[in-house]
């Protein structure tokens, strides 16, 4: 199964994620793209860890580049978050190829998967290039992941819309 | 009439080319066709740029913006994106574009047959 959750900042979208996470029992992969810098980062990776705590999840920090992690032996994959994962590559020595290749890679390789990417797709300003591409290569791909997901759901602070799929 | 709407780069042309079964070429690019032309084909996509495109040129102005879309007739198809969530622009320009086009739009979904909102590819209808 494949699980996509979008949604605005604070919208419970992953709370939900860890929640349809939980569904599956045995052991959990939790792939954080966050970078682990500034204090801010590090307070919501703290809130994000309390979150998951005690629910058999195992923790993996890495902002991009997965082929060769071993995915088979967890019964999901969550990775938090396409947005996160989106910037790394396009911002941090990658392209858009190589992001494509991360999505594939879990797709792929996961028993299950549940994907968090952030929705910013309703604002008509136009900042520079670099950001206008970041909108529409983020949002592409969330495309190309619903396409090929079970499930996609919205969260609207806390409650979910079902677009395709049921929980 | 139908008008597709949806955030920025969520295959809003691309469900309508395929649910539809037309081509691209039959659709008019609100970003770059003349801008007297708009409306000359079965549909048109980028409706909100073309809009911006008709301000910034002085086609329309705040006062006839609904004259844009007078000559819209019965036009198959009209695609949009949805541009009004996000913070107020500070610039004066930009907040009237986000204004116009939410009042064009809110017109043409009064007119239209049918209203789909697209997200990430998939359709729901809010009129039919």
């Amino acid at each position: 199964m494949i699980y996509l959750i979008s949604g605005g900042v604070k919208s419970h979208k992953s709370k939900w994620a860890e929640n349809i996470a939980c569904l599956f029992p045995g052991e959990k992969l939790y792939i954080a793209t966050m970078e682990n810098k500034s204090e801010e980062s590090k307070s919501r990776i703290e809130k994000h860890r309390a979150m998951r705590k005690g629910k058999n999840f195992k923790t993996l920090e890495l902002q991009k580049d997965f082929k060769g992690v071993e995915l088979a032996g967890f019964s999901v994959v969550l990775l938090e978050c396409l947005g996160n994962l989106c910037a790394n590559h396009l911002f941090n020595g990658g392209s858009e190829e190589s992001f494509y290749e991360d999505i594939k890679y879990l797709m792929e390789k996961a028993k299950n998967l549940v994907i968090v990417t952030n929705d910013i797709s309703y604002e008509g300003l136009y900042y520079t290039k670099e950001i206008e591409n970041y909108i529409k290569t983020l949002n592409y791909a969330s495309c190309f992941i619903a396409e090929r997901s079970d499930n996609v759901i919205e969260m609207v602070y806390g409650n979910a819309v079902i677009h395709k799929g049921s929980l | 009439m139908i008008l597709i709407i949806g955030g920025a780069y969520h295959n809003k042309l691309s469900y309508a080319l395929k649910t539809y079964n037309i081509l691209k070429e039959d659709m008019q690019d609100g970003k770059t066709c003349p801008l007297d032309e708009a409306f000359s084909k079965k549909g048109i996509y980028n409706l909100h740029l073309y809009i911006k495109r008709s301000l910034e040129q002085g086609f329309i102005n705040k006062e006839n913006a609904l004259s844009l879309v007078d000559n819209i007739g019965n036009k198959e198809i009209i695609i949009c994106d949805e541009i009004g969530s996000g913070i107020i622009p500070l610039d004066k320009f930009e907040r009237s574009y986000r204004d116009i086009t939410g009042q064009i739009v809110s017109y043409i979904s009064e007119k239209a047959d049918q209203v789909i909102r697209i997200y990430y590819g998939i359709p729901s209808v809010l009129k039919e």
